[in-house]
């Protein structure tokens, strides 16, 4: 029986994750403490913010720890959403250098101004070469949009075995979707991205 | 309690909204009506209607009960456009005589196909009375039955295009004509269905399952939009004016009761439901203070039949009666008098009503200082 | 360019109802406040305002939320007061789209309590006009991207002039430079209203549209006058907005949202 655990942190924007999780319907927990990860078959990590602020939240709190046992060792399955898809690789940075989780190798940088683009990235925009990865398996060729709200991004590059990417183009390419054995992260906002986001959720709760 | 200054509605009535000067939105809505160009709202009508022409079926669907008004929707579509329409008739069980003569009568006057749909009795004895428990309104089940009908038929028989009469926007100016508001299943869901669907009746029923009710289930959005269903009102597209329906149903047989109605002064309308103008009217007087005569009064103004003064003295005289159908209902469901007004006095909208010495009383227009 | 222009429904939310509303003075009802939301989540919006317009910015709803004031058995509708994180809680609890809420927002701490409670971005207008500061602070607590600037203007002789509480003072400053200088105090959009327009349904007002273009580097909305998809075209092809947004029209047929949004799409128009 499938428990979908939502962390809770002070920089996520828990509550609209909530709200879609709780329309769709499936056995979910509210995660404020990192012991409540142990019952959980799917974690889902959203956020907002800064990466900064969220991993020195996240240490705080000891999350850090149970999601390295969660997720590496228990092999859960795992969805970071913006800020909680950004600090799945090594490093971000905004205000400084922050080290992520680091597992996957790359890091979180601003987009390049000088491609003369509005900051932040606020809209919907398309997600390419995405079918690969399985919680995007679903979405149609007749949409393929989601909404994007960051100004921070991961540069993109090329696929390799165990780790696949979905990219998006905005005055440059960047990773909009991840997949690497059981983990999942996307940098945009699923519970905001109407019927395709339903869709990925759904799919991602489902696995 | 305020009254507009032109017609007789008060400031609750049902989806009205006043201006500064205190001239309700029908009223207003009404005097943007000069501005149309109805020759050229016609020929609109008349190029929608043929889009949806057909070779092998039905031009469209009118949802008919037998009144003026569904002798005048189909005297246009059939004699003037020379279209081929499927009448559809939700029976609630309420026709008096007369209306059932003149619903045969009309269909055989022009000679159309007539789907006649009667749903069984004891579930509508039962919506009767839940309807009138929840809502306030006994005639619930014929809002439900009338708004969801045609559309299951329109899904089943693929007939995509409804043409309804006026709508509700021509009385309480909700809309403005030129808006051309077409059928929303908003309006149905908020308006026709009082918030209230077929399941919340179900949940508090013992006496009827699912199976009893289904001509109240509405079709899924796939179907509807599989179909195309569309759903038009020819009051956007004709000046509509009641009395002049009534003139020309009169042509086709239609013909009106001897015995003239208790709460209101027009004798030729609402024959298809013995309620409309009784119990059912008489509901909406309980809980706003206001009845059909307001309604009839109003029209009469706008159209500039009568004069607010006379307007006044006729909802004086009529909007307080209490219906003799009252006594039918009661005995029809099996409900006691004593429970019928404990119901229906907790639906009183306390905007409206004081209750004071063992009576309830409220403001009354006729009271009113002279304002026009 | 791949962001996508959005078409962005409005509800105005005026004493219990969603109204339509002409020229920010007569108002009709269209219905229940909460039932509309959960109907757009079908209908695949790209994003929603809702404005709250009433009298001293009361919030009133029913107890029985099925049951709306105007269409309500009469013993239902007892206006009660509810507070407006309750309410932004509930409007959003079935939204999946981005979701923008204004009317009345005058402090800091009801702007957080909005943004925590599902809001994604707030409006601010007429607070926003007479206390400037106000709209850095809110960019700094929330980032600029979750502050949108609303702006009600009115035409008068050939120059366009800001109003403020719900149109009714007028302020005697032109639009553009207010434009401007609620972005220099960093605004992250600007919403613009048309209160000629509003309601007219005889197309927006391409000049005005045109020049708080020109002012502005940051995502304009344009709202007031649609009837149509040839508006929305022409003032897309002319003026460049980032958004077009509009309250009245979507309240009149079935599905009227996806209708005109299939239809711009066909006309090549950048939208999703």
């Amino acid at each position: 029986m499938s428990l979908i655990g939502i962390i809770d942190h002070k920089f996520g924007n828990t509550k609209s994750v909530l709200n879609l999780i709780n329309y769709l319907n499936v056995n979910y927990k509210l995660c404020k403490s990192y012991k409540d990860l142990n019952d959980c078959s799917h974690i889902i990590l959203p956020g907002i913010g800064s990466f900064n602020e969220t991993m020195t939240n996240l240490d705080k709190l000891h999350f850090i720890d149970s999601l390295e046992q969660n997720v590496i060792e228990k092999k859960k399955f795992f969805l970071g959403i913006c800020v909680g898809f950004q600090i799945l690789f090594s490093k971000g940075l905004e205000f400084g250098e922050t080290k992520g989780l680091n597992w996957i190798e790359g890091i979180c940088e601003k987009f390049n101004s000088k491609k003369k683009i509005i900051l932040p990235h606020c809209g919907w925009n398309k997600i390419i070469s995405y079918k690969k990865i399985e919680i995007l398996k679903n979405i149609s060729s007749t949409d393929e949009y989601f909404y994007f709200l960051h100004s921070y991004m991961i540069k993109f590059f090329d696929d390799s075995t165990d780790i696949k990417f979905a990219y998006t183009k905005y005055g440059q390419k960047f990773i909009s979707a991840v997949e690497k054995n059981n983990i999942f992260g996307v940098q945009f906002h699923p519970e905001k991205s109407q019927q395709n986001g339903i869709s990925v959720l759904k799919a991602f709760c489902s696995l | 309690m305020k009254w507009c200054k032109k017609c007789v509605y008060p400031e609750v009535a049902v989806d009205f909204t006043f201006n500064e000067e205190g001239i309700c939105s029908g009223c207003l809505a009404k005097s943007e009506t000069k501005k149309i160009n109805w020759d050229l709202e016609f020929k609109n009508f008349k190029e929608i209607l043929y889009k949806y022409k057909s070779k092998n079926n039905y031009d469209c669907i009118i949802p008919v009960s037998g009144g003026k008004d569904s002798y005048f929707q189909t005297y246009i579509v059939k004699k003037k456009l020379g279209l081929n329409p499927l009448l559809v008739t939700y029976n609630g069980h309420n026709y008096l005589d007369i209306g059932l003569k003149n619903l045969k009568n009309m269909r055989e006057a022009f000679g159309c196909d007539h789907y006649f749909f009667t749903p069984s009795l004891n579930a509508i004895k039962e919506l009767n009375i839940l309807g009138f428990k929840l809502t306030g309104d006994p005639n619930w089940h014929a809002h439900a039955g009338i708004s969801t009908l045609p559309f299951i038929i329109s899904v089943k028989f693929k007939i995509p295009l409804i043409i309804w009469g006026e709508h509700a926007s021509d009385l309480n100016g909700k809309n403005f004509l030129s808006e051309k508001i077409e059928w929303t299943k908003r309006e149905r869901d908020e308006k026709d269905l009082r918030g209230f669907d077929i399941n919340d009746f179900l949940k508090k029923s013992k006496k009827i399952k699912k199976t009893d009710l289904l001509s109240f289930y509405y079709p899924t959005d796939e179907e509807i939009n599989s179909v195309g269903t569309r759903g038009i009102f020819l009051g956007n597209y004709v000046k509509w004016d009641g009395n002049y329906n009534y003139q020309i149903a009169k042509k086709f047989g239609f013909k009106v009761p001897k015995k003239k109605f208790q709460r209101t002064y027009r004798i030729f309308s609402n024959l298809d439901d013995r309620y409309e103008n009784g119990l059912h009217d008489y509901m909406k007087f309980v809980k706003y203070g206001y009845g059909r005569t307001t309604d009839h009064a109003s029209r009469d103004i706008r159209l500039g039949k009568i004069n607010r003064k006379t307007a006044i003295k006729l909802v004086k005289k009529y909007d307080s009666v209490i219906p003799d159908d009252l006594y039918y209902w009661l005995k029809y469901v099996g409900m006691s008098e004593k429970e019928f007004w404990r119901i229906a006095n907790s639906y009183r909208d306390k905007r409206v009503w004081r209750f004071k010495s063992g009576v309830w009383t409220k403001d009354n227009i006729w009271d009113q200082k002279k304002s026009l | 360019m791949s962001l996508k222009i959005r078409l962005i429904p409005v509800l105005l939310y005026k004493d219990g109802f969603i109204v339509k509303s002409q020229k920010f003075n007569f108002y009709q009802t269209v219905g229940n406040p909460f039932e509309q939301v959960q109907r757009y989540n079908k209908w695949n919006l790209d994003e929603l305002i809702y404005l709250n317009i009433s009298n001293n910015k009361i919030i009133f709803s029913t107890d029985n939320n099925k049951i709306t004031g105007s269409t309500s058995s009469g013993k239902k509708y007892i206006p009660k007061k509810i507070d407006v994180i309750n309410f932004v809680k509930k409007l959003s609890s079935k939204c999946f789209m981005p979701l923008t809420y204004g009317g009345g927002i005058n402090n800091i701490n009801t702007a957080r309590q909005i943004l925590k409670n599902g809001a994604d971005k707030i409006s601010i207008n007429s607070y926003a006009f007479k206390n400037k500061k106000f709209i850095s602070e809110c960019a700094r607590y929330f980032g600029s991207q979750s502050i949108i600037v609303s702006i009600d203007c009115k035409k008068i002789n050939k120059d366009y002039y800001v109003y403020i509480n719900d149109g009714k003072t007028n302020t005697n400053v032109k639009v553009c430079d207010w434009a401007a200088e609620a972005e220099r105090m960093g605004a992250g959009e600007i919403l613009l209203n048309s209160i000629d327009k509003d309601g007219a349904m005889s197309g927006f007002d391409i000049r005005l549209c045109q020049m708080v273009r020109k002012v502005l580097k940051i995502p304009l909305i344009v709202c007031g006058g649609a009837a149509n998809s040839d508006d929305f075209e022409y003032v897309i092809k002319k003026s460049n907005p980032h958004s077009v947004a509009a309250a009245n029209i979507f309240q009149f047929k079935e599905n009227s949202y996806q209708v005109i949004k299939k239809e711009l799409k066909k006309r090549k128009l950048n939208f999703r």
